[in-house]
């Protein structure tokens, strides 16, 4: 061979192994236990939407793993003493996915928005005590509220409030194209398919995003989602029942992710019926009932037993000490109230495996003083109908209903208040106990009259204090979020509020 | 013929107004609340409120139903409640994934059902006859959810060969019409072998063999012919099933059928779009009823269209 042609070959050789390598695209799927409703979270209530949404759509305050306040598109904030003026300052030098440079008219645009209550979007009940939106100048932004409004700074930090292309907006319909300032750029969605997001190469923060595309599936059939996972389709699932995840665990390419969630399950005790006015029975239902056993039978032990109507990682927590499960005091409670013998009740939940495994058990558990308990598992939207669109208060049937609120502001008032004040008696907003009592409602609001964290905090011991005292719910579980990720991927992680980030996801070769 | 075929299309017309009427007020009769669902269950009665304004489901129900029969007169099927997208759109793209599924699962498991029904037949209270039937009985009974993540987690899983789930390519049709398929498989089995158990009772069957057919004849093409009419009664009965999607097969294994669309839309109360898949449904039937009467003329000669 001659010389030439050795050169020739070796030339094609090396042109070869060039085009062999490229450089490696690096995809991130993803497996989600919902369908997505809409790409717009001003408009939507699922977290699914949200969690989708927020590698494309940033908000001016998010959360960290831990529900701490964190900054994004804002980089300070404070609040008035009389909580009724919010002021943002905002980073500078974004833009937009479709060039609109990201300042104080477009945040403007978003807010008032959101404002705007004849927008009918499922979000505006958030900014319904915004009263005005100013822009002292270009990366300022101040919220003027009607009345005081404590919890105003985590409202912004709530997974809905994200920043719209100000021309989006008013050009594209945000519901299928949002355009925002994330790490990445919406591509395609088809529905009950898939959404296809692809890498920001302007992103803000240079040194993300990491990987080049990341696919949202949607898979409702929790099986199906541990399969995706462990045959390498997908890298992540959330959520994770708890019932498979030993399956990702006994897989040696998969770990299960679990934090503590803020979701608290209850049932609570309609305390118009006369066998709930009295607190002793109250108190006995909350002792007789094993909430150890219950986290063990209901989410195989993955799961927190609650000390304080809120989860640990709610701002404004305080512990109250759990009730424990003391049958003797029980039994003794329900006698020094006159129902020795016990009567009957009937207990409202939902009827897929994990519903009716909670009624079951607590049948089973109230039995134990005396209790016959007649459950009444029902389709979801059956339920939602008799609980949320024609109850009436006076006249409802139900004794018991099974329920569980995450607060998704991260904020002791969105639990509190939609839960346990007089004004969030279902049908309004949760409270399905008909609990009502002046000095937590007087609390609720003192805290929200307050831009003060030590005075709020103060409050919030006070509501909490009365609320477990008066147990208007049988506390049954915090359960853990659980999500199965591939190793060697980080930066994916599920939230305690049941949301996923993926902003940050990198993979270790 | 075709006369016939004419009038029965005609025939369809009040059967389908007939069916409107019932879907709408069964939906309607069901418990749930739209509005509520889309909100969510943390939404507070206000939001639930202001998406019931923004879909107009506060207007008297007659006009909504004046409303929906008027859509389906112009082929104009309204909006999705829960996504704002025509009806007609999501139909149209969910209709493809069910009809090849469909397609597939019938096409395996009727030549199936036939082999093993006519063997078992001829076989009869032979062992061959005992398996074939158990495994047709295991068929039927064995839960569609339970063999489809079995298949999945042996074949995609375990060994890695297909895909476990979604519609990306052709070969993600092997493991969902296989699990769809068996039940019908069964079912064609079972039927196939009474039917040629009871033909070849017949006289003719015995005037074959007495002049001397070979015996392959005889079955498959004397015996089998004329076992026929209600194998194939059987097989469009499974069709018309078969293309109104199959929740829990598209469900475990997230395929973008009708079925899918038809569970979300129900765990929603997507009132446009349930009424319009039923409606669908409700005329595939129709055609595939009027498809099997007419491919008899084909199988039996003697039959006659007036």
């Amino acid at each position: 061979m001659t010389f030439l042609k050795r050169a020739a070959l070796s030339a094609m050789l090396m042109a070869g192994t060039a085009l062999a390598t490229p450089v490696l695209a690096e995809d991130l799927k993803i497996a989600m236990d919902q369908i997505f409703q809409k790409m717009d979270p001003h408009n939507s209530n699922y977290n699914v939407d949200y969690s989708v949404a927020s590698g494309v759509l940033e908000r001016l305050i998010t959360f960290d793993a831990n529900m701490k306040l964190v900054p994004q598109l804002a980089t300070e904030w404070e609040g008035s003493d009389d909580a009724k003026t919010f002021t943002f300052k905002l980073r500078e030098g974004v833009t937009f996915h479709d060039g609109t440079p990201f300042d104080a008219a477009a945040v403007k645009a978003n807010f008032d928005r959101l404002a705007d209550q004849s927008q009918n979007l499922a979000k505006n009940s958030l900014f319904k005590v915004v009263d005005t939106v100013e822009t002292p100048d270009d990366y300022t932004v101040v919220l003027n509220l009607k009345e005081p409004f404590g919890a105003m700074i985590n409202t912004v930090a709530h997974p809905s409030v994200v920043i719209h292309s100000p021309k989006a907006l008013e050009e594209l319909d945000v519901q299928k194209n949002p355009v925002g300032t994330g790490p990445f750029i919406f591509k395609e969605w088809i529905p009950g398919e898939r959404v296809v997001l692809e890498k920001n190469d302007d992103y803000w923060d240079s040194e993300w995003p990491k990987v080049d595309t990341v696919t949202f599936y949607p898979v409702t059939e929790s099986a199906t989602r541990v399969s995706m996972l462990l045959s390498d389709e997908v890298q992540f699932v959330h959520v994770l029942p708890a019932e498979l995840s030993e399956r990702v665990e006994n897989d040696d390419s998969a770990e299960v992710l679990e934090v503590p969630g803020i979701t608290v399950w209850t049932a609570s005790l309609n305390m118009l019926k006369d066998k709930f006015k009295d607190q002793r029975v109250r108190r006995a239902f909350n002792l007789a009932v094993d909430q150890e056993a219950f986290i063990d039978v209901v989410y195989s032990g993955h799961g927190v037993v609650p000390d304080s109507p809120i989860a640990p990682d709610t701002r404004f927590y305080e512990s109250q000490g759990a009730f424990g499960t003391d049958l003797e005091e029980a039994r003794a409670l329900m006698k020094e109230a006159g129902h020795e013998d016990g009567f009957d009740v009937e207990i409202w939940g939902i009827n897929n495996s994990t519903g009716v495994r909670m009624l079951q058990f607590l049948q089973q558990q109230l039995s134990q003083i005396n209790v016959r308990a007649k459950i009444v598992p029902m389709e979801g939207a059956t339920r939602s109908e008799k609980l949320f669109s024609s109850v009436d208060p006076e006249t409802a049937e139900f004794d018991m209903v099974m329920g569980g609120w995450s607060p998704s502001t991260g904020d002791a008032d969105w639990h509190l208040r939609p839960v346990y004040a007089t004004e969030g008696w279902v049908p309004k907003i949760y409270n399905m106990a008909f609990y009502s009592n002046e000095t937590v409602d007087q609390a609720i609001a003192d805290a929200l009259n307050t831009g003060d964290a030590d005075a709020r905090a103060e409050a919030y011991a006070t509501a909490q204090k009365q609320i477990w005292e008066d147990a208007p719910a049988v506390w049954l579980a915090i359960e853990n979020k659980m999500a199965g990720r591939k190793k060697g991927l980080s930066g994916v992680f599920q939230m305690p509020d049941g949301t996923m980030q993926y902003a940050k996801a990198e993979y270790q070769n | 013929m075709l006369n016939y075929f004419l009038r029965r299309l005609a025939a369809m017309v009040p059967v389908l107004f007939l069916i409107s009427i019932f879907v709408f007020l069964f939906i309607h009769a069901l418990p749930g609340d739209p509005a509520r669902l889309l909100a969510g269950e943390t939404a507070t009665q206000a939001e639930v409120e202001s998406i019931r304004r923004a879909l107009n489901l506060d207007q008297p129900l007659i006009w909504q139903y004046v409303d929906f029969v008027a859509n389906l007169v112009t082929l104009d099927l309204g909006n999705s409640l829960r996504t704002g997208e025509p009806v007609s759109q999501m139909i149209a793209r969910a209709f493809w994934p069910t009809f090849w599924l469909s397609i597939c699962a019938l096409v395996w498991s009727v030549l199936f059902g036939l082999v093993a029904g006519v063997i078992s037949a001829v076989r009869r209270g032979s062992p061959g006859d005992h398996a074939g039937m158990f495994l047709a009985v295991s068929g039927i009974s064995m839960p569609n959810f339970w063999l489809g993540l079995l298949l999945m987690q042996y074949f995609s899983v375990h060994l890695g060969w297909l895909g476990t789930s979604g519609f990306d390519e052709p070969s993600d049709l092997i493991l969902p019409s296989l699990t769809l398929g068996a039940g019908v498989a069964a079912v064609m089995a079972r039927f196939t072998r009474s039917a040629v158990i009871d033909v070849a009772r017949e006289d003719f069957i015995r005037t074959a063999r007495a002049k001397g057919l070979r015996e392959r004849i005889v079955i498959w093409k004397h015996a089998l012919r004329n076992a026929l009419i209600p194998v194939v009664t059987m097989a469009g009965l499974q069709f018309g099933f078969l293309l109104g999607g199959s929740i829990v097969v598209e469900k475990v294994f997230r395929w973008p059928g009708l079925g899918s669309l038809l569970l979300d839309a129900i765990n929603f109360r997507d009132y446009a779009v349930v009424q319009s898949e039923i409606m669908l449904f409700s005329l595939q039937f129709l055609l595939i009823n009027l498809a099997v009467d007419m491919l008899y003329g084909f199988i039996n000669p003697a039959i006659r269209y007036k």
